[in-house]
C-alpha cells in the first residue's frame, strides 16, 4: 500500500500458517473420538441400531409363536433369556422390540423437530404478536407433564404404534420450538444478520442460510436427548396399552405382561428393563458428549 | 462503476428531520410509558465522492443514524433520499435496487461473517440476491478478494480462519461485492488492534478513491477523524450539533461540546500539561424530552435560555473553500475561543504532510475529470 501508486490489487496479507487450522467438521469429529462417555453412548446407540435393523436375521425364534410347551421357562441354551407366559422366546422379541423403541423414538422426534421448529423460527424472528401467539401456546403444553399430554394424544389417536409415535412428537414439539425461539433471538441480533439485511436478503433467505445453521447445533444435542425421553414415553404408552399391539413385541408391552409375573417369572421384565435401561442411558450420554464436541467454544 | 458518482453535483444522501424514537416499557394497557429519542430531528447532506464522519458520545445515535439512512431500522418521522429518490417509504422488494447501492462496514469483524459460511459465500451472496449469473459471480469474488488484499484460495476458508483485520477486509469485500456508491462505516476500525488499524484506513482510502465511493464513517477517534474525513458532523444525545469541514472543525470549534471532545484528546508529549477544563454534570436521560439545549445541562456558558430554548442547527460562518459552519448553540461566539489547545500543539507529521499532498492531487484530478464531462 504504498503512497505514491495506485494498486488495484492489494498484495496479499500474510496469513498466519492456515494449513494447521483445522475444518469444523474435523474439530467436532476429533473432540468427539476423545470424549469416553460420548464414544460409549455412540457405541450403544449404534449397537442398538445394528439390533432393531437386524433383528430378522438376529432372533432365534419366531417372536410372536407361542409354544405351549414352553411355558414361562427361565433362561437356557435353548431360550437365552428365557420364554414369556405363552412361550414366546424373550430374547426375540427383545430384538424385535428394538425395532419398536427405535421407530418411536427417532420417528417421533422427526415429527416434533418438523411441528417445532418452524414455529420456533417465526416466533423467534418475528417476534411480536407472531411469538406471544405462539408462545402462549407453547406455554399452555409444556404446563402439562409431557407424560400426560402424549397419553392424551395417545388415547385420542387410538391405540397403536403409529399413532403413539405421533402422540410423542406432538407433546414433544414445544420443547423444539421453545428452544429454537431462544436460540433464534440470540441468534438474530448478531451482525452478520444485519449483514444480509444490509445486502437485501429476504425473510426467507436469511431464516434458512444465516439462523437455522447457526441454532441447529442446540437442536441436534436436544433431538438426541429427546429420543431417550421418546424410547420412555414409547414404552410407557404401549405398558398402559396404548402402544404397541399384541402380538407384536414392544419393550413396554412386555414389561406389561411381565409385571403379572414378577415373583414366578422375573426374567421377563428383567431384560425389557435392562435394554430401555441401556438404549436410554446410550442416547443420554451420546447427547452430553454432541454438546461438548460440537461447542465452539471450547478447543 | 467508477465515475458515476462524479457525474453529478447534487448530494447523494438527503436526510430531512429524520427521527427514532423507542418505546420504552410499557404500563397496564401496553402503551409505551416512555420514549427513548436514539436520533431526534437531524438534517444531514451526504454529497458525492466525501468522506463525512459522525463523532460523538456512546449512545449518542451516531449508529440509529447511521442504519437509519441505509434503512436498516425504520425511522419513527423524517425523510431519506438516496440519490433523488425517496427510499424511506419502499416495500423491502423495491428497496432491494438500493441496497446494492449503499452497504455498510460492521464495527465487530468477529460478529459480523456467518460462522457456518465460506468466505467465498459470503461474497457470493450479495451478488446472488441482486442476480449475477454464476459464472460472473465466481470472477467477481475473485476479484474482490484481490482488491482487499486477500488471496482468492482465501474463499475456500471459514471466517474463524481468519484474523481480526483480515475478517474486516472481508466484510469490506462483503460491501463493495455489488459495486456500491454509499458505504457506511460504523466505527470500522475501532475493534482492531492499531497497526492493523492503519492498514485498514489505508485501505479504505485506497478503494474510496479508486471506486469513486462516498464514505459516511462513524468513529471514536479524533485523530482517524481528522486523517480520513472531508466533513465531520458532531452529536450529542440524538442530535448534530456541530458541522462543518474537518479543518475548520479541529481549529475553530463553535459548539462547546465539540469543544470539549476535542480537548479531551490526550497528547503524545510528556511534557504537555494542557489544562482541561473537564465535563462536570450528567448528561439528561436521553428518555426526557424537556425543551432547550441538551447539552445544558453540562456546558460551561449554559444560561437560562439554554434550558428553555432548544437552539437550531444554524450557519455561523465559513470554513475552508467557503463551507459552511453550522453549529445549534445560542451561544456559538463565547465558545469560539481559537483552537483547542490539543489542536494547536498537535504536530503535522511527514507521512501525514505527504498524504494531505496526495489527496488534494487526487482532488484535483478528480475535478479536471469533472470539468471535462458534461454534467448529467
Amino acid at each position: 500500500m504504498s503512497a505514491t501508486t495506485q494498486p488495484m490489487v492489494q498484495p496479499p496479507v500474510a496469513a498466519p500458517a492456515m494449513a494447521a487450522i483445522e475444518r469444523p467438521g474435523a474439530r467436532v469429529w476429533r473432540r468427539f473420538r476423545h470424549h469416553p462417555s460420548a464414544l460409549l453412548g455412540g457405541t450403544l446407540v449404534l449397537a442398538f441400531v445394528i439390533v432393531a435393523l437386524g433383528s430378522p436375521w438376529l432372533a432365534p425364534f419366531d417372536p410372536a409363536a407361542n409354544d405351549w410347551m414352553a411355558i414361562r421357562q427361565a433362561p437356557s441354551a435353548a431360550h437365552w433369556l428365557g420364554t414369556d407366559d405363552v412361550g414366546r422366546d424373550v430374547l426375540s422379541r427383545l430384538l424385535y422390540g428394538a425395532r419398536a423403541s427405535l421407530y418411536a423414538g427417532v420417528l417421533s422426534v422427526v415429527i416434533a423437530f418438523i411441528i417445532g421448529v418452524p414455529f420456533g423460527l417465526l416466533a423467534g424472528y418475528y417476534g411480536g404478536l407472531v411469538d406471544a401467539t405462539i408462545s402462549r401456546v407453547i406455554e399452555a403444553l409444556l404446563a402439562c407433564p409431557f407424560l400426560i399430554l402424549a397419553i392424551a394424544f395417545s388415547a385420542f389417536l387410538g391405540p397403536s404404534l403409529t399413532n403413539a409415535m405421533i402422540a410423542i412428537g406432538i407433546a414433544a414439539s414445544p420443547m423444539f420450538a421453545r428452544l429454537t425461539r431462544g436460540q433464534v433471538m440470540a441468534v438474530k441480533t448478531e451482525d452478520y444478520i444485519e449483514g444480509a439485511r444490509a445486502v437485501g436478503a429476504s425473510d426467507l433467505r436469511i431464516i434458512s442460510r444465516y439462523i437455522l445453521p447457526n441454532v441447529f447445533t442446540p437442536l441436534l444435542v436436544q433431538a438426541t436427548l429427546t429420543i431417550a425421553t421418546a424410547i420412555i414415553a414409547e414404552a410407557s404408552l404401549s405398558f398402559l396399552g396404548l402402544g404397541q399391539q399384541p402380538p407384536a413385541p414392544s419393550w413396554g408391552s412386555m414389561l406389561d405382561t411381565a409385571k403379572n409375573f414378577i415373583t414366578q417369572a422375573p426374567w421377563m421384565a428383567v431384560s425389557p428393563g435392562v435394554a430401555i435401561f441401556i438404549v436410554v442411558f446410550g442416547f443420554n450420554i451420546l447427547g452430553d458428549g454432541l454438546r461438548d464436541a460440537l461447542d465452539p467454544r471450547e478447543t | 462503476m467508477t465515475d458515476r458518482t462524479t457525474l453529478k453535483t447534487d448530494p447523494l444522501v438527503r436526510i430531512r428531520g429524520i427521527s427514532k424514537h423507542y418505546p420504552v416499557g410499557r404500563d397496564a394497557f401496553g402503551r409505551p410509558s416512555a420514549m427513548l429519542r436514539a436520533v431526534n430531528d437531524v438534517s444531514l447532506d451526504v454529497r458525492r465522492g466525501e468522506t463525512l464522519a459522525l463523532v460523538g458520545e456512546s449512545g449518542c445515535g451516531k449508529s440509529t443514524l447511521a442504519r437509519l439512512m441505509l434503512r436498516l431500522i425504520e425511522p419513527t418521522a423524517g425523510r431519506i433520499v438516496f440519490d433523488d429518490d425517496d427510499i424511506s417509504k419502499l416495500s423491502p422488494r423495491k428497496l432491494r435496487p438500493y441496497r446494492a447501492r449503499m452497504q455498510l462496514i460492521f464495527q465487530d469483524p468477529f460478529a459480523s461473517l456467518n460462522p457456518r459460511m465460506t468466505v467465498g459465500d459470503v461474497l457470493d451472496e450479495p451478488l446472488r440476491i441482486n442476480g449475477w449469473p454464476r459464472e460472473k459471480r465466481r470472477e467477481r469474488v475473485a476479484q474482490l478478494l484481490a482488491m482487499v488484499g486477500l488471496r482468492s484460495a482465501h474463499a475456500e476458508r471459514y471466517p474463524h480462519e481468519f484474523s481480526g483485520g483480515q475478517r474486516q477486509r472481508i466484510g469490506i469485500a462483503r460491501a463493495l461485492a455489488c459495486g456500491p456508491e454509499l458505504v457506511v462505516g460504523d466505527e470500522p476500525v475501532s475493534a482492531l488492534d492499531v497497526s492493523v488499524q492503519a492498514q485498514i484506513i489505508n485501505l479504505l482510502g485506497d478503494l474510496k478513491a479508486q471506486l469513486g465511493l462516498t464514505l459516511v464513517m462513524i468513529a471514536h477517534d479524533l485523530a482517524v477523524v481528522r486523517h480520513m474525513a472531508d466533513r465531520v458532523g458532531v452529536m450529542y444525545l440524538g442530535e448534530l450539533v456541530e458541522l462543518a469541514d474537518t479543518r475548520t472543525l479541529f481549529s475553530r470549534p463553535r459548539h462547546p461540546y465539540t469543544r470539549a471532545l476535542i480537548e479531551a484528546v490526550p497528547l503524545p508529549d510528556p511534557h504537555v500539561r494542557p489544562e482541561r477544563r473537564l465535563l462536570e454534570g450528567d448528561a439528561p436521560s436521553p428518555l426526557s424530552a424537556a425543551p432547550g439545549c441538551k447539552f445544558a445541562t453540562r456546558c460551561p456558558l449554559a444560561r437560562e435560555r439554554c434550558h428553555s430554548d432548544t437552539p437550531a442547527l444554524l450557519e455561523t460562518g465559513e470554513g475552508v473553500n467557503g463551507e459552511p459552519q453550522r453549529v445549534a448553540c445560542h451561544y456559538w461566539k463565547e465558545a469560539d475561543m481559537g483552537a483547542p489547545m490539543t489542536t494547536a500543539v498537535a504536530q503535522e507529521s511527514e507521512r501525514y504532510r505527504l498524504r494531505a499532498k496526495l489527496f488534494q492531487a487526487r482532488l484535483q484530478a478528480l475535478e479536471e475529470k469533472t470539468a471535462t464531462q458534461p454534467v448529467a
